[in-house]
């Protein structure tokens, strides 16, 4: 007798299951079932014990399979379900099954968290475990790259601290990691469209739907380009400290020039001090100003083909005079047969007279620096060496910040500690690095690096104004060039 | 010590607002035997680097009445008025690098007046000339 019922049960609920699927009307389908069963009390268990679960299923696969529901989803936790192990099915269905796009309706119980992902002016993207975006909404910056996969398009500037990379260090080797940067622009100044956003990375080993990595970016653009006025701002008050500087620097040039048969050894000291302090003051102003750029993600470099003891002619005579004038000596060791380099000269002489000015800061009285190059790989690198009062490893690592100064350093030798954030800057958009090995009370080496041109000709010769090297070659925005 | 020949002829034309910055590159250039024209007003100095017939320009950007930028693309364009002359852009003002290369495109040297000397002004004349 139970076995009969249970036979009908079945068929009614595979009858049910067909007609759901096809969307055939709930009161044929009520019809169907009043009929197997009108006859015994059974008949209700039946559509309690057999027919709701199959019920159950029947929504499930419609869910999957994208068909508006006219119910919502099955409750998986109630104690019945779990107990016969139906809940695990309908959770095997729901979550091991890519679902298809649902036509949005209003008893669709996912669709208010779909109005509210509209609604909020955020973009989210979700990434999947090789980092490919599986969700968007329209306000996040996505772009289609030249290999057809959609890509999130934020335009670091500094490289090494893009979200690629840190999503190269945090997946497989971090449970649950996040991120913030701030002020990241989707494409260059001078690209239509412009915005700038901060972005906030979650990654969790242990997210549902293969996700791994949630990021969200909020469009911050009518603050931060308000602050781009300052950058504006910033130019216009180099060109005006600029001016009497040039004057200054001149006439100490033309009266040098005009006095010097008549002058004694002394007058031509001061003279000299008066050339360096002037020349200092002009490498200040480049300071502030290209820092000011390299914040505001304006800092462009147009490395070109050119020879590093170009590069020292540029530099030796003045940094030979101010190392004179506070009584130091350099000691120039740069090989001519070194291969040229993709440099932009004038950014790269502001480095070196940074790391330079500094050595001459941080040495003793009667000190000898020493400046060198030499082959490391692609790259050339340069070193300047003096034999002062050292850096500490825990300073060392933050030495490259704004501002940042060692902390005897601070009391002992004036200085903004501006010159090595903007040195850092300008080499990093070189492809190279910049670092420093010191011994507290020995001295210390500060080492840069420049690609060789051959190396990069081809990505220089794509119309690329800046260089931006990631573990597979040299890239520029997200167009591999090089391998 | 002066590297230039003293006894060049070429006729050279600044056009800086800046009447120290112009006095000191008129003293300079003067002294180093060049015949020199100084024009403060960027209208004015259009006009002068149309008739002149100038060797070369050093041209200020930020520049009353008319910017250098504008006076280089009317000089330059839609024909070239003055094809026997060079041009060099002499500024504080730095701008972006867009404009900066298309002034490049019409001029044959671009200097930050900030980081140079006279001295030094006349050997990237005496390359310019050569």
């Amino acid at each position: 007798m139970f076995a009969q019922f249970a036979v009908a049960g079945v068929v009614a609920g595979t009858l049910l299951l067909v007609m759901n699927l096809l969307d055939l009307p709930s009161a044929l389908a009520i019809s169907v079932i009043v009929l197997v069963f009108v006859e015994s009390a059974v008949g209700y268990l039946l559509l309690r014990y057999a027919l709701g679960p199959t019920d159950m299923i029947a929504r499930c696969l419609m869910y999957v399979r994208g068909e508006p529901l006219l119910r919502p989803l099955p409750d998986r936790g109630d104690p019945a379900s779990v107990n016969s192990g139906l809940s695990l099915l309908l959770t095997t269905i729901l979550d091991g099954t890519t679902k298809k796009d649902a036509q949005p309706t209003a008893s669709t119980d996912q669709q208010p968290l779909r109005d509210l992902l509209a609604a909020l002016p955020i973009g989210f993207v979700a990434l999947d475990s090789h980092h490919h975006i599986i969700a968007a909404n329209s306000l996040a910056p996505i772009c289609t790259a030249p290999d057809g996969q959609r890509r999130i398009q934020l335009d670091f500037a500094n490289a090494s601290e893009s979200l690629d990379v840190w999503l190269g260090q945090v997946s497989g080797n971090e449970i649950e990691a996040e991120k913030i940067w701030s002020h990241i622009q989707n494409v260059a100044p001078d690209q239509p469209d412009r915005r700038i956003f901060d972005v906030i990375a979650h990654y969790r080993q242990d997210f549902p739907s293969g996700i791994a990595t949630v990021v969200i970016t909020v469009d911050r653009s009518a603050e931060y380009e308000g602050q781009e006025d300052n950058a504006d701002f910033v130019a216009l008050a180099a060109h005006e400290l600029r001016g009497p500087i040039t004057v200054v620097r001149g006439y100490i040039d033309i009266l040098d020039q005009q006095l010097g048969a008549q002058m004694t050894p002394d007058q031509h000291a001061l003279i000299d001090r008066l050339n360096v302090s002037a020349k200092r003051l002009s490498s200040y102003v480049n300071n502030i100003l290209n820092a000011s750029r390299y914040d505001h993600k304006h800092l462009k470099l147009r490395p070109t083909e050119t020879m590093v003891t170009n590069i020292i002619d540029e530099v030796k005579n003045d940094m030979d005079l101010r190392a004179s004038t506070q009584n130091r000596s350099l000691v120039w060791q740069i090989p001519p047969e070194l291969p040229t380099v993709a440099a932009d000269q004038s950014s790269i002489s502001e480095v070196l007279t940074n790391l330079i000015d500094n050595a001459i800061k941080y040495s003793h009285d009667g000190g000898q620096i020493e400046i060198s190059a030499a082959l490391q790989d692609d790259f050339v690198a340069i070193s300047v060496c003096d034999h002062g009062i050292g850096i500490p490893p825990v300073v060392a690592s933050n030495l490259f910040s704004k501002f940042y100064r060692g902390h005897r350093s601070r009391d002992m030798v004036s200085g903004t500690g501006i010159g090595l954030f903007i040195s850092r800057g300008i080499i990093e958009s070189h492809g190279g690095q910049i670092g420093v090995e010191s011994t507290e009370g020995q001295g210390s080496t500060f080492t840069f690096t420049l690609p060789i041109f051959s190396t990069v000709a081809e990505a220089l010769a794509s119309d690329n104004h800046s260089l931006i090297r990631d573990d597979l070659g040299w890239i520029r925005n997200h167009s591999r060039v090089r391998k | 010590m002066n590297d230039q020949p003293n006894n060049t002829t070429a006729k050279i034309l600044i056009i800086e607002d800046d009447r120290f910055i112009g006095e000191m590159y008129t003293r300079s250039l003067r002294s180093a035997g060049y015949q020199v024209d100084w024009s403060v007003d960027g209208q004015q100095g259009l006009a002068a680097a149309i008739a002149g017939q100038y060797d070369l320009i050093l041209l200020d950007i930020m520049l009353p009445h008319k910017t250098g930028n504008t006076i280089l693309r009317e000089l330059r364009t839609p024909e070239d008025k003055i094809p026997n002359t060079r041009v060099i852009v002499m500024t504080n003002f730095e701008q972006d690098e867009d404009a900066r290369a298309i002034m490049e495109a019409d001029a044959n040297a671009y200097l930050i007046k900030a980081d140079i000397t006279p001295r030094r002004m006349l050997e990237v004349i005496a390359q310019v000339l050569a």
